[in-house]
């Protein structure tokens, strides 16, 4: 949620996101924003981090996509591949 | 010169048998049309193993598999992955037992290259919570310094560090907090300079709302040092979003007693706010800066004196150079100093924008060439247009041209070309930009923008604006060029701030590289680049022309006839060459003359 992000459309994928974790009940899922991840071209993004796997970057989402990538990866494990740039981290330091 | 990219294509029987061997054709064939045979080799190897979905390729080093390929992919395979680098998920390989066949991110040329130091936490934490911040060992190089090492340590381990103010003129942090530690007047300032008014650059404005602490960390390490008790941020009001993350992370930080009285028990007392500036490009320059924080109109004055506020002593760092302060505390001066080149060290954070595929904020070592950033990290030029000239350093800067795509970027080498780092703004033109009509963009904005104190900068960029825009209109004069040069040489020489100083620069170097185009535009009133409207004609191809009418329905001004299915025409006095008509031909009929 950065400005890039937020123009591109990141505050419609966010509600979107909100929306299906109260509806899901789920215990165990964070919902968090962070900033400009870099890419702007391709906002708005979002990362799945699960635990113990490489992170999961999404890019060109729309709150529809990002339901998806909710029932899909979030609750059902299954990565998305249309709308999933990479996998792994960044080189830091 | 080894290449940089290797295709293995399988050329075993069964492959072959596949069609594998016309797939190789087609992959040769297509690498040289896009120009990268000299980056790609295409090698035959033996059975994969995995035949049975040939013909199969291999591209190394970034160990992707592409399988059951056909002919007819090729040319997409190649524009995607090799020049876009955008690997092509729907012909890969997917391993029995492995669901996912997305790329590796960091075999990405988007991501390969960059290295992310001022950086560092960019959409991996939430800018509004601290802990995310201190979970990723933030604060601990505050701690470090104020616990273990005296103010001198500070300063000398950022002297030879290397580091180099981010925010244009490249000076030593090291020696400017040195200066200031010695000065005996108190109290003393500190201040971030997050005022960012050059038109096409964002990084200021991204690191503030990705990572607020990382100012507040570096600005805490450099009072520190040079026994500074307060500070300010100078931000722009344009920039609501960072304002809100700077302002919350500093009431954080407070109730974590990171800013405040007696920090981590050592005695050390340093508080924060926000200065929101209004908005004009001079009130970057530390002069006008300290003016506008002092409730004065923003006018630059003479240096030396050195800038002070309210009479006393004062640090002004770029956000970027800010942001790289606990980075060097913690990792130390070596590591940092072993990044880069030999007067540039570390990375720097560019906003890539204009003609480019992923525009973007990225972050590379210093030395990184031009052509690297363009083409692998920037992904190359849209739709395979030519690559014409990068502008760097804004409307303080200069173009650089396709025979520069070599040069390492630093603060020396950029110079050398005419142009600067400036602060990071990088705006790519592809060959339908006119370099007249950029320079004399630019140029508008800093007539715009100059605050008038200084005739040389006032009337001097009103007069040379009032030449581009004559040249640009068609009535260029024979003279012109020498005036414009002789101009800009008196503009530099008799301003007092860098505004007037470096407002010459877009004109003298594109005249510089780029002299033919002003050529054009004044003997033969002509816009090679097909831009300038008075210079310009657009007309139907009849050859072309279908008598679709897709242009005649798109003219606002219906200055197209022609009946259906027969060639169009254009009448030339009603056209305001708008161009709506050639991006409307579906036939390449319309073009500019
Ligand atoms: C017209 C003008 C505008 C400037 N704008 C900025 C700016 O927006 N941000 C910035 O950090 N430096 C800007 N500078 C450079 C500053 O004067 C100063 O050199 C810099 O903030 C020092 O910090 P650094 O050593 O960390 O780069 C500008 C200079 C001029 C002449």
């Amino acid at each position: 949620m950065g400005t890039c992000g937020i123009a591109a459309g990141a505050r419609g994928v966010m509600k979107a996101l909100t929306e299906e974790l109260e509806k899901s009940d789920a215990k165990d899922v964070l919902l968090s924003i962070s900033s400009c991840a870099g890419l702007c071209s391709r906002e708005p993004m979002v990362t799945i981090e699960e635990q113990g796997k490489p992170a999961v970057k999404y890019v060109d989402l729309t709150a529809e996509k990002a339901r998806k990538i909710f029932s899909e990866h979030v609750l059902g494990g299954r990565i998305v591949n249309d709308c999933a740039l990479a996998a792994g981290s960044e080189r830091t330091l | 010169m080894p290449h940089i990219t290797n295709v293995m294509i399988c050329t075993c029987t069964n492959c072959i048998s596949n069609g594998a061997l016309d797939i190789k054709d087609s992959l040769e064939a297509e690498i040289k049309q896009q120009g990268l045979q000299d980056d790609v080799l295409v090698v035959p190897t033996g059975a994969s193993g995995l035949c049975v979905n040939g013909p199969i390729l291999i591209v190394q080093p970034d160990g992707i598999f592409y399988q059951k390929l056909k002919s007819k992919d090729i040319a997409n395979l190649v524009e995607e992955h090799f020049l876009k680098g955008r690997p092509v998920k729907k012909l890969m390989y997917v391993p029995p037992g492995e669901e996912s066949p997305i790329p590796e991110l960091r075999s990405i040329p988007f991501f390969k290259d960059q290295r992310l130091i001022a950086l560092r936490n960019r959409g991996v934490i939430d800018p509004d919570r601290i802990d995310e911040y201190i979970a990723r060992d933030g604060y601990k190089a505050l701690a470090k310094a104020v616990t273990s090492m005296s103010p001198e340590e500070v300063i000398k381990e950022i002297s030879d560090s290397g580091l180099r103010g981010r925010g244009g003129a490249g000076f030593p942090t090291g020696r400017k907090w040195e200066s200031r530690r010695k000065d005996t007047r108190t109290p003393k300032y500190v201040v971030c300079n997050a005022d960012e008014g050059d038109p096409g650059a964002f990084m200021d404005r991204s690191i503030v709302e990705a990572d607020p602490h990382s100012v507040i960390e570096g600005m805490a390490i450099g009072a520190y040092a040079v026994g500074a008790s307060s500070g300010y941020v100078y931000i722009r009001i344009e920039y609501p979003l960072a304002v809100k993350r700077i302002q919350k992370a500093i009431e954080q930080a407070r109730e974590y007693g990171l800013l405040g009285k007696d920090i981590f028990g050592s005695g050390f007392d340093f508080d924060l706010q926000v200065f929101k500036g209004a908005g004009a490009f001079v009130c970057g320059e530390t002069t006008a800066l300290v003016a506008s924080i002092e409730g004065r109109i923003p006018e630059p004055r003479q240096r030396p004196p050195r800038t002070t506020l309210w009479g006393k002593p004062v640090v002004i760092n770029n956000v970027e150079t800010w942001a790289n302060v606990p980075v060097i505390i913690s990792w130390g001066a070596k590591w940092f100093s072993e990044i880069g080149t030999e007067k540039s060290k570390g990375t720097k954070v560019f906003s890539l924008a204009g003609n480019i595929n992923n525009a973007g904020l990225v972050e590379v070592p210093m030395g990184i060439t031009l052509r690297e950033i363009v083409y692998n990290i920037g992904g190359g030029i849209p739709r395979n247009k030519e690559f014409k000239a990068v502008q760097t350093g804004g409307p303080s800067g200069g173009f650089i041209p396709a025979g520069f795509l070599d040069l390492p970027v630093d603060y020396e080498r950029l110079a050398e070309a005419g142009s600067m780092m400036g602060s990071g703004g990088m705006v790519v033109m592809d060959e339908h930009a006119c370099m007249v009509e950029m320079a004399r963009y630019f140029v508008a904005f800093t007539n715009d923008e100059s605050c008038g104190k200084c005739t040389s900068c006032r009337e001097g960029s009103y007069a040379l604006l009032g030449i581009l825009n004559r040249i640009c209109k068609g009535e260029g004069k024979e003279g012109d060029i020498e005036l414009l040069e002789e101009l800009g040489e008196a503009i530099r020489d008799a301003s007092q701030c860098g505004l007037g100083q470096s407002l010459p620069n877009p004109v003298l170097s594109s005249l510089r590289h780029f002299r033919d185009e002003y050529e054009a535009h004044i003997n033969e009133k002509r816009c090679p680049a097909g831009v300038c409207k008075a210079l310009i004609r657009y007309t139907i191809d009849e050859e072309k022309c279908t008598g679709c009418t897709r242009c005649a329905k798109n003219c606002p001004q219906e200055a197209i006839i022609g009946e259906p299915k027969q060639p169009h025409k254009i009448i030339e006095e009603k056209c305001i060459k708008c161009g709506v008509c050639m991006d409307a031909c579906k036939f390449d009929a319309v073009t500019v003359v």
